[in-house]
């Protein structure tokens, strides 16, 4: 081969090599895929941000929120909690002490109801309870569960999400900080589907006015209310038409490991509850929405958990190149960390006096119809994406 | 011209030596953990659908390439193989950076512990030498053999 043949060849190889990749990207490439399925219902009067807030650290998430103030934890910096108002203009940093020398620090929880505040690690675990007055923390639990989520029911009660030791799958249940004999797990409350870990992950509320769990599954478009007995009270869906979870799970037998074997259909990412409302962070992007305004937003949609039904949807702003991580509700206001950067977006009284508006799944078309017969108040309240 | 070559022979044989070194190693630690390896290839959104023949294909080719590195006879086909087959890593690593969300690595033993652009120099690094040895090669066969000149 003379020399300029060999160039020649190697070339060819190259962008053989890089055209077959390409190649095989571009097939197996899913384009962010729209459900046609559903249609997200967007106000006129939309909620506004109200403030913004720079924290120039990363790692921040809200540990609760009470009485004008919001408590961020930070999982850098464990003991530390920092204070904001809800307009964001004083931001303070409170230095909590625990009553031992030192703890290890594998997945550290911070969560601050007023008059109490508690650090807990479900991974160790360890539960320290202590005063807002005075900032000294406390183990409060002799021999206390594991859990991987955990939510303050009140100063004695926790709601919590574990293995279950006797079916190896996830299960809600609540902990009575007082007496360790009085831990109880629901095993009817998560729905197996696939595997009992995966498909059931999701996110953990605790809503303070109802005295209600809720339960947002990640993989499926469904929500679960208990009381604090861990009786079901409704099981609600979110807008979406993904009842099964889409989750694949293989399992590492030399670690006897379990690991999702395939990209899982994310259908809500987080959820937070406050009053007879749920918000819910979904992933899906519904009928007529326009990508740009999804691209550069999180969308949030609002359900009654009382009527068990969906009002409206709001998006919020990404800042910069990060989206909407975690939130918070706190009344009227949506409390919101977007990468270094808390906001809030006012909520005011949008939900309340409006009539229900449905812009829900195929399966209630006649629903849909119905509305638009008499709804034309609605349809002026309403934003649709023609 | 002769010690000139003598280096070249040498340089040669060590990127080849290179080569059956990370490939052997590599190949034996997927197929060490493999159930896992197959599960981080199924993870990787663009080789879902063939996650189980991927996972058997790419360390068996890594051992069958570092067996024709090790034959005389086979090492200019080998040398392409691996070219073709380091490019292909390198064009995947970079797609999935910068084109996709997710970042699954699935190298196997402590190259995984390379930092994405570490493993991009790293394997542009071993592009090059397949590169220099093909060339290495072609300059041998050229000046020992005119027979293969024409080729």
């Amino acid at each position: 081969m003379s020399t300029k043949k060999l160039y020649v060849s190697l070339l060819a190889c190259i962008i053989g090599s890089i055209g077959f990749i390409s190649l095989l990207f571009a097939f197996t490439h899913k384009e962010l895929e729209r459900d046609m399925s559903f249609r997200r219902g967007f106000l006129y009067d939309t909620p506004k941000k109200t403030h913004e807030l720079d924290l120039e650290y990363n790692g921040y998430y809200i540990a609760g929120a009470a009485k004008g103030q919001i408590y961020l934890g930070n999982t850098q910096s464990p003991l530390y909690l920092t204070v904001v108002d809800t307009a964001l203009q004083n931001k303070q940093q409170i230095h909590f002490t625990i009553d031992r020398d030192s703890l290890p620090f594998r997945s550290p929880k911070v969560r601050v109801i007023p008059p109490h505040f508690f650090l807990m690690d479900g991974t160790v675990p360890y539960i320290l309870r202590g005063c807002t007055n005075d900032w000294k923390a406390y183990s409060v639990m002799e021999d206390p569960p594991y859990f991987n989520s955990v939510q303050v029911m009140d100063s004695v009660t926790l709601a919590i999400r574990t293995v279950s030791n006797k079916t190896n799958e996830f299960a809600l249940g609540t902990v009575s900080i007082a007496d360790s004999t009085k831990t109880t797990l629901s095993y009817e409350l998560l729905q197996k589907q696939v595997d009992g870990i995966f498909d059931v992950d999701g996110t953990l509320q605790y809503n303070e006015q109802r005295k209600q769990l809720v339960y947002t599954y990640r993989y499926r478009n469904q929500y679960i209310v208990a009381n604090d007995s861990l009786q079901l009270q409704l099981l609600g869906k979110t807008i979406d038409t993904i009842s099964q979870a889409q989750i694949k799970v293989g399992t590492i037998v030399s670690k006897k490991q379990k690991k999702m074997a395939a990209p899982a259909l994310m259908v809500n990412r987080y959820c937070a509850s406050s009053g007879n409302y749920l918000f819910v962070n979904s992933n899906l992007l519904g009928n007529k929405e326009p990508l740009v305004l999804w691209q550069k937003s999180a969308v949030i949609d609002v359900y009654d958990m009382v009527e068990n039904r969906y009002e409206f949807s709001f998006y919020v702003e990404d800042i910069g190149k990060h989206k909407l991580k975690t939130f918070h509700v706190l009344h009227d206001t949506f409390i919101g960390l977007i990468g270094n950067h808390i906001v809030t977006y006012q909520l005011g009284d949008r939900f309340k006096k409006r009539q229900p508006l449905v812009m829900t799944a195929q399966n209630s078309n006649t629903k849909i119809q119905d509305k638009k017969l008499n709804s034309n108040i609605q349809k002026k309240q309403l934003l649709e994406y023609q | 011209m002769k010690i000139h070559s003598k280096y070249k022979n040498a340089l040669l044989e060590f990127i080849c030596f290179l080569y059956i070194l990370l490939f052997v190693y590599a190949a034996l630690s997927k197929f060490r953990v493999f159930d896992e390896f197959k599960i981080q290839i199924g993870q990787a959104a663009m080789l879902t659908p063939f996650a189980s023949i991927v996972a058997w294909m790419i360390p068996s080719l890594e051992i069958l390439i570092a067996l024709l590195l090790m034959i005389p006879r086979f090492k200019l086909l080998g040398l392409f193989a691996a070219f073709n087959l380091m490019v292909m890593f390198t064009a995947y690593i970079f797609i999935i950076l910068n084109f996709s969300n997710d970042v699954p690595c699935s190298c196997g033993g402590v190259i995984e512990k390379l930092g994405w652009t570490e493993h991009l120099i790293f394997n542009i690094a071993f592009v090059i030498l397949a590169a220099i040895g093909i060339i290495i090669i072609n300059g041998h066969k050229n000046h020992t053999n005119p027979k293969f000149a024409a080729l």
